[in-house]
């Protein structure tokens, strides 16, 4: 990987990596460390990695990171992490909808809510996601869909509720 | 497996996760349209899934890398290129006083290349020392062998005798070159008078040498204080050698005229030279303060 190709990678996908983790962790400037050390990584281990793999491996990276950084700051709570990602939040016509899509995301489990961003804003596959989350194909399908349904009924009872 | 009634919640969860081949896809639309009861079931699991959201990372500028990173420094270089911080030394050595300083160091080398100049004689290589048949060495020459110590103190007394023309009665018996001598000899005084010329102040030698030209050393130097000299050369003869030898006037016209400063040479009309220009520097400033 040359310099350049490091740039491109940056260019391409410093967006999506900068993205699953502040909806994950709801604090920027973490998610810019986070970031930051996963390009280092990927810099420093450039030779080894295949051009068609660097995406996963700059998820897998941050994902691990992301994992460790939640261990050490378990003191933040779900509503602080609402509250950051609401800033983030692209206001549309269906603000109202996706406000709650949000609020019930994060109350899903790390694993789960790793799941639907990765699903949801990167487009991997099952199989990809497994990759980069260590879990197998069939445990991304069951736990996503597990998941899906999570959000289905609080997506149902938010409506009734603001009904 | 096809799409059914019992299975159709999976497969709408595979389709709004993109995860259907094309084919079943279009089965789970046709499934949709003969079951438009469970449309909105899927409606509702369509929501779940988050819209994209244009959240950039706006520092990429920190992640970027360039071309001169790529090519690493050779180890050792860098350090090569650190500085440490200089140690000021305040106080003492402030400028007027590394004047002050040097000025007194010019004069001390004035003072110190005149009285070489008027001192030394004026050629050094062609004067006694120079001479190297001189039976008569300097006292800081090499150390004689005891073996020729014996042969010293015999020509010693030999000369001694020649030269001392009313020598007491006693001692002119002891002429004779065939008198042997032994330590027993009761002719060999105490001292051992020998003569030392090569490193005497010049006065001492225009004094004192040309009334004795011996001077009285302690027995226990005698044997390092000549070396090498000639049996068949008499100190008396060396006694009218320097007695005839002088100093010379320093002869301003030789080209070749020299001043000896210890052991180096400083070339006369530079050393003038450079004297002219301190005189000078000294008396510019002298009126520059009475102006």
């Amino acid at each position: 990987m040359t310099v350049q190709d490091f740039n491109n990678c940056v260019d391409n996908y410093a967006d999506g990596v900068y993205r699953f983790i502040v909806k994950n962790i709801g604090h920027e400037a973490d998610a810019q460390d986070i970031v930051q050390t996963s390009f280092e990584k990927l810099w420093v281990n450039r030779e080894k990695v295949e051009a068609e793999k660097v995406k996963s491996y700059l998820f897998t990276v941050a994902y691990h990171q992301m994992i460790d950084h939640i261990r050490k700051d378990k003191k933040k709570s779900t509503t602080d992490n609402f509250e950051e990602v609401k800033q983030h939040t692209q206001t549309t016509s269906n603000a109202e909808l996706k406000q709650i899509l949000l609020r019930a995301i994060n109350e899903l489990n790390p694993t789960q809510k790793c799941l639907v961003l990765l699903k949801d804003y990167e487009g991997y596959s099952y199989q990809e996601i497994g990759a980069i989350m260590n879990l197998s194909e069939s445990q991304v399908k069951v736990y996503l869909h597990r998941a899906r349904l999570i959000l289905k009924g609080k997506l149902i009872h938010l409506e009734k509720m603001s009904a | 497996m096809k799409i059914n009634i019992q299975n159709y919640e999976t497969y709408f969860l595979l389709y709004i996760d993109n995860e259907l081949p094309v084919v079943e896809k279009r089965e789970v639309e046709r499934f949709i349209k003969e079951h438009p009861a469970l449309a909105n079931e899927l409606n509702t699991l369509k929501q779940t899934v988050l819209a994209a959201d244009h959240i950039l990372f706006e520092e990429k500028a920190i992640l970027y890398r360039y071309q001169e990173m790529e090519s690493s420094l050779p180890v050792g270089f860098k350090q090569s290129l650190y500085r440490e911080e200089a140690k000021v030394v305040e106080g003492f050595f402030t400028r007027s006083k590394i004047k002050s300083i040097a000025s007194i160091a010019a004069i001390l080398l004035l003072l110190l290349g005149y009285r070489s100049y008027f001192t030394v004689p004026i050629n050094n290589e062609k004067g006694i020392s120079k001479n190297k048949n001189t039976p008569i060495q300097s006292l800081d020459s090499k150390r004689v062998t005891s073996s020729t110590a014996d042969n010293i103190i015999e020509n010693n007394l030999e000369t001694k005798y020649k030269t001392e023309a009313t020598a007491p009665s006693e001692s002119n018996m002891f002429t004779s070159n065939n008198l042997p001598l032994t330590e027993e000899t009761t002719f060999i005084p105490e001292e051992t008078k020998l003569i030392v010329v090569a490193n005497l102040e010049p006065e001492i030698r225009n004094s004192k040498i040309k009334e004795s030209a011996i001077i009285s050393i302690s027995e226990n130097m005698m044997p390092a204080t000549i070396k090498n000299i000639n049996p068949n050369v008499t100190i008396a003869n060396n006694l009218k050698e320097i007695q005839e030898e002088d100093y010379e006037n320093i002869n301003t016209e030789d080209e070749d005229r020299g001043v000896y400063i210890a052991n180096f040479e400083i070339d006369g009309d530079k050393l003038r030279g450079v004297t002219r220009r301190i005189n000078a520097l000294f008396r510019r400033n002298k009126n520059e303060k009475q102006k």
